[in-house]
């Protein structure tokens, strides 16, 4: 299989005592807002666990007021449910300089209703991710998607 | 700017020097945050007032400034980067 786009790992970060945290798969995002003439680039942290599209951060729900939500819902979370509002937003993934692009059509935004449930990052989860064919290349650092 | 003085025990006022000095933040702004917090989670979330604003969070945030996440996570590092452009820069097709 040929590779058709890759997306180099984000660094973990360091905890106080040294320890260097694993580095995290990302696959970078453009959400279009056509009513307004804008887009969001957007880096989301890969998570097989999220049964949904993209999970909102702070940033994307303020780049997506005054968007009308095509519905409510609940996300099972450790501990809790997540009520939350439902955005369509056509979605393209692009790779780091934008020179490989790859149609998602339109995606649904999970954007929770309590603060307490907003995220700093953006998660993309299983209704994106089973859509394509995913190399997570750990030793070298490096998310591929193949074609 | 008012000056306030606020007692703490000792554990607590331990836990927010450690913080201080991890984060590199003085002792004044991590308990201006937490008030932030605390102020805007006693006003009432679900009256019959709310606005007709969507996303709804944005106005239920209100002076909220650190939202976490819910990816389990043993340090805070936000990842990648988030930017606005014009559809006009992009050429989509």
């Amino acid at each position: 299989m040929s590779t058709s786009a890759s997306f180099n790992y984000r660094e973990g970060g360091t905890l106080p005592n040294g320890t260097k945290l694993p580095d995290i798969p990302v696959m970078t995002l453009l959400l279009v807002r056509a009513d307004v003439g804008k887009a969001a680039v957007a880096d989301g942290l890969v998570d097989t666990g999220f049964d949904g599209a993209v999970y909102s951060s702070l940033e994307l729900a303020s780049f997506l007021s005054g968007m009308r939500p095509t519905s409510t819902t609940e996300m099972e979370s450790p501990g809790h449910r997540i009520e939350g509002e439902v955005f369509e937003v056509p979605t393209i993934l692009v790779t780091d300089k934008a020179a490989r692009r790859i149609n998602l059509g339109n995606s649904e935004v999970f954007v929770p209703l309590d603060p307490l449930d907003l995220t700093e990052d953006i998660v993309i989860g299983r209704r994106i991710l089973n859509r394509l064919k995913i190399l997570l290349d750990g030793p070298r650092s490096r998310l591929r998607i193949q074609e | 700017m008012e000056r306030l003085t606020v007692s703490l025990d000792e554990e607590m006022a331990k836990a927010v020097r450690d913080v201080a000095k991890r984060e590199d933040l003085k002792l004044s702004a991590i308990v201006r945050k937490a008030l932030d917090e605390y102020l805007a989670s006693r006003q009432p979330q679900h009256s019959g007032k709310e606005p007709d604003i969507h996303p709804k969070v944005l106005w239920r945030l209100r002076g909220r400034l650190h939202p976490r996440g819910p990816s389990v996570r043993a340090a805070r590092v936000k990842v990648g980067s988030f930017r606005i452009v014009d559809l006009s820069e992009l050429q989509l097709s």
